[in-house]
């Protein structure tokens, strides 16, 4: 089949994963996630500081200085990979497009960021989030979110790096599964450092 | 001059030279139309970056955790890059400007920075939990 040219699995361990044979699109899809990894360990591990404070304790508040430091460090680290994996589309027409929608992704990231800190996660709110995407940045979007543990598990497929939209997300779905991830992932974590 | 007061003014500045590079990297003839783009690109992720920055003072408050002149300084090394770059443009021969890359430049200098402040942060929170569990440990006493 033709979208099973173009794929990536992204692990739940965070680490993204390319079948090399597959791909079509002269490396840019491997180099993209050569980038991206190099940022996992440090995303992973602010990620886990940032858990601990999300659900790890009971009396964290707002101004807890920590978990301010912890968001605001995701922040920098989500928006500047967005930047720096979305600049590796050698389409012009895919940068171009990139370009102009930078800013809405980052919008939606920090939508996403203020959705966690807010504390109350719910479905209608995972629902207004958005998303109309072309495959590099879905490539982007899933990998930032993957990197800062929003989305536990993906796969990425895809009709052609070059072309036409290669996949469009199911908002409502996507969003929806990865919210449940996160505080199902953040809850069993949790559950596992108190012993139970 | 406070801390914020400081950031602010220093932002204002990246801001204002930014503004000016932008339009002249737009509409100038001495840059090749990818290099144009590519530079674009690559002066709005700096920019990004030093947004970012300016941000901090509102978590780190009084620089607390993190030294204010750090914030300050790495702003006015970007405003002072970007007049760089200018003066490359300006000055230069257009024929050498393609191979001299301005865009990597303007991107090292981001990704460097990003490093460098990422660095921070890890330490910064670390010392942060540190504070907050020997507060909480002593308040459980």
């Amino acid at each position: 089949m033709k979208d099973q040219e173009d794929r990536a699995v992204v692990r739940m361990s965070g680490k993204i994963v390319v079948d090399k044979s597959k791909l079509r699109d002269g490396g840019r899809t491997t180099k993209l996630v050569s980038t991206a990894n190099r940022s996992l360990e440090y995303l992973e591990e602010l990620f886990d500081k940032l858990t601990d404070y999300l659900y790890g304790r009971t009396n964290s508040s707002p101004s807890d200085p920590a978990l301010e430091l912890a968001l605001y460090a995701i922040k920098v680290l989500g928006e500047t990979e967005l930047a720096s994996i979305m600049s590796f589309a050698a389409c012009p027409r895919i940068r171009e497009n990139i370009v102009m929608n930078l800013r809405e992704f980052k919008d939606v990231f920090r939508q996403i960021l203020d959705y966690l800190r807010s504390g109350k996660p719910n479905e209608e709110r995972a629902k207004e989030l958005n998303l109309k995407l072309y495959g590099h940045e879905v490539a982007a979007i899933a990998i930032a979110g993957c990197s800062i543990g929003l989305v536990p598990n993906v796969t990425l497929e895809g009709s052609g790096p070059n072309t036409t939209p290669v996949l469009s997300l199911s908002s409502q779905q996507q969003t929806g599964q990865a919210l449940q991830g996160c505080q199902e992932g953040g809850r069993r974590e949790h559950e596992l450092r108190r012993g139970s | 001059m406070n801390y914020v007061e400081e950031v602010d003014k220093a932002y204002d500045e990246f801001q204002d030279v930014y503004m000016d590079l932008e339009r002249l990297v737009r509409t100038t003839d001495r840059l090749r139309e990818p290099d144009r783009q590519l530079l674009l690109i690559a002066l709005g992720e700096l920019r990004d970056l030093v947004e970012l920055l300016s941000e901090l003072p509102t978590v780190d408050g009084s620089g607390r955790y993190i030294e204010e002149d750090f914030v300050v300084q790495r702003i006015r090394d970007a405003t002072e890059l970007l007049r760089e770059v200018k003066s490359a443009i300006l000055e230069g021969n257009p024929d050498s400007l393609a191979e001299e890359e301005l865009d990597v430049d303007v991107r090292g200098y981001a990704v460097a920075i990003r490093e460098e402040l990422l660095d921070v942060l890890k330490r910064a929170l670390e010392k942060a939990r540190q504070e907050g569990r020997g507060g909480r440990d002593g308040g459980d006493k």
